[in-house]
């Protein structure tokens, strides 16, 4: 098409292999092995419901990570569980872009006039809320079953993902405003509105390209918040329901064993908490530091 | 600035209204009402009737509401469906235990945060700098419930005696024992807030280190020391107040969860408690005191900007600053 060579920048290759600081580096390592134990840990390790005959067994050769109170192995329900809180994180933060990047595109572009005002105070209404106590209220209100909105049915896990993206929007969308409203002095804008470009293509089709890469590193780091949120609603028994377990939820059983001496029970699963978030910082500030390298050369 | 702060006491007063009117909708629609869980299991329809009567829950649902809203404007919260005490009083009891915790975290975690950022950006690069970067990586990213946890495991099955590690003691029965229970729980619950303040102001600093300015007093022949304090300080101050007032949001969240774990008595314990039982009115007392916390802390945020800032406060007046 002739209107691509309009566009000053090229939409490939626009985040390099950066040199990475060695906090990156070791962020990279633990995300990793969280994924691995995420992705490839309910692989290896069997069934998480299934019974051991060991009550509470410390960690060793049998029982890397010891057992429960129902005599589980607690190997297979961390892992079953991380894999479960990153799908659940992973899915809020995808629905919270899926909402939130067309309001910041549609805000930014028309920026200071009517739509922009009007997502704009909605944003800011959803952000006045405390969004913790939000999602404790609608779990603790529409209980921690299905609940039955019209032909939909939601479970308790949807209702957790949906809470966290809707938590998340205000976040999304001011991201992809600002660098929205940035993109839209560009000359290739204006270029494009001369020759005819109707506006719905400018906006998805050109600026939606330029605005993705922060908005993604944004959500990157969301991701490590939205496994905390998770594991803290799930904690307080109000987020992912047994039997399916939860790195939160793994944590709340374990409440009522921590002072019988069982301190795996209650220290494992929490450090593959630490291990996630953590990693999830690192590398999501190192993804952002290679951004602003990248735009200001 | 009067006109500012009056539209955005307004604007808080919407939201908290629209708040409000959320709230109150939602438990209305839910299933499981407290009249189920009220009356337990099989009741009888008279009783029933009776019941939902006492709590004028037979009436239509707009009288309902605007009787809502009158009594929480003459400040009648209505009783607690469980204990049938005053809501008020009950909250009355709970909210100094939170407000307490939370502000013993505060305090702690706003010098040690402040302490450790200023430290680590003056010998920027040394070892304290490499301890505090790590550190405060780390910091942030654990999990207050579950340090909480830690913390209950170490003090309460392998170091006893030091340090309670569970329940609370009112300050007023014995001030002493009060004060060694709040010790765990404010750790806790701050140590990731004091993490981000040390954060930011080291950031702040370092930037502030290379503005024109500094470089000007200090070839003006301004020493070391004063050039920190009055100027690289001051200016990196901002930031960071917008971080210490966000603290106050984040301890909303997290006194729900640390509460749960040491097993306090505050706002945190309760609003998780009368959701499980559909405790309506105390419920919506205990969203409404959180929410009005976490807006006022946000306001308080944004004013504290013109207090600290000359810039915006010049601005502002000038009508330049939206």
């Amino acid at each position: 098409m002739v209107m691509t060579r309009v566009l000053p920048r090229s939409r490939t290759s626009r985040l390099r292999v950066p040199r990475m600081s060695a906090l990156t580096w070791s962020g990279l390592v633990l995300l990793l092995l969280f994924l691995l134990l995420a992705v490839v840990g309910p692989l290896v390790a069997g069934t998480s419901t299934a019974r051991t005959g060991d009550t509470l067994a410390a960690p060793g050769a049998a029982h890397l990570f010891g057992t429960d109170h129902l005599q589980r192995d607690l190997f297979a329900r961390t892992a079953e569980g991380a894999r479960v809180s990153l799908l659940v994180a992973v899915a809020g933060v995808g629905f919270g872009l899926v909402v939130a990047v067309p309001a910041g595109l549609v805000a930014g572009y028309f920026g200071g006039r009517w739509p922009d005002d009007l997502i704009m105070r909605i944003l800011e209404a959803l952000q006045a809320l405390p969004l913790f106590v939000f999602a404790l209220f609608v779990i603790g209100v529409t209980g921690t079953g299905d609940s039955q909105i019209g032909p939909v049915t939601l479970t308790s896990t949807t209702k957790v993902v949906l809470l966290l993206g809707v938590g998340f929007i205000p976040y999304f969308a001011r991201v992809t405003r600002s660098a929205t409203l940035v993109e839209v002095q560009e000359d290739y804008v204006d270029a494009l509105r001369v020759v005819g470009v109707p506006r719905w293509r400018i906006i998805a089709g050109e600026i939606l390209v330029n605005v993705l890469p922060p908005v993604l590193v944004q959500a990157f780091l969301w991701i490590g918040v939205a496994i905390f949120a998770e594991s803290a609603l799930s904690f307080l028994g109000l987020g992912i329901q047994p039997p399916q377990p939860s790195l939160g939820n793994i944590l709340g059983d374990a409440t009522g064993y921590m002072l019988l001496g069982a301190w795996w029970y209650s220290i494992i699963p929490g450090l593959v908490i630490l291990v996630a978030t953590i990693g999830f910082n690192l590398v999501g500030d190192g993804l952002g530091d290679a951004l602003d390298a990248d735009n200001r050369r | 600035m009067l006109r500012y702060v009056g539209r955005r006491v307004a604007g808080l007063a919407l939201v908290l209204l629209i708040v409000l009117t959320l709230v109150f909708f939602m438990l209305r629609a839910a299933p499981g009402g407290p009249v189920d869980a009220y009356l337990g299991m099989n009741p009888t329809p008279e009783k029933r009737a009776e019941v939902e009567h006492r709590f004028g829950l037979d009436q239509p649902i707009w009288v309902q509401y605007a009787k809502f809203l009158g009594n929480l404007a003459s400040g009648d919260l209505g009783n607690s469906l469980f204990s049938d005490r005053p809501v008020s009083a009950i909250i009355g009891e709970r909210l100094p235990v939170t407000l307490e915790l939370s502000l013993a975290a505060f305090l702690f975690w706003v010098v040690v945060g402040l302490a450790a950022g200023a430290l680590a950006a003056r010998r920027r690069d040394s070892f304290v700098d490499g301890l505090v970067r790590v550190g405060s990586v780390v910091a942030l990213s654990i999990p207050s419930f579950w340090l909480a946890l830690v913390l209950v495991v170490v003090f309460g099955l392998y170091i006893k005696g030091v340090l309670p590690s569970s329940g609370w003691v009112p300050f007023t029965e014995d001030p002493w024992e009060n004060l060694r229970g709040v010790v765990l729980p404010a750790f806790a619950l701050g140590l990731g807030s004091g993490a981000v303040i040390a954060r930011t102001l080291r950031a702040s600093m370092i930037e502030t280190t290379r503005a024109d300015y500094v470089s000007f007093a200090r070839a003006m022949g301004m020493p070391e020391r004063r050039v920190l304090r009055r100027i690289t300080l001051r200016n990196a101050i901002i930031p960071t107040a917008t971080v210490i007032g966000l603290m106050l949001g984040v301890f909303v969240s997290g006194t729900v969860l640390v509460e749960n774990v040491f097993n306090i008595p505050g706002i945190g314990q309760t609003i998780v408690g009368a959701f499980r039982q559909h405790d309506y009115p105390l419920a919506i007392a205990c969203t409404l005191i959180t929410a009005t916390v976490f807006l006022v802390a946000n306001l308080v945020v944004d004013l504290l900007y013109f207090v600290l800032n000359p810039r915006i406060r010049a601005g502002f007046l000038n009508g330049t600053a939206r």
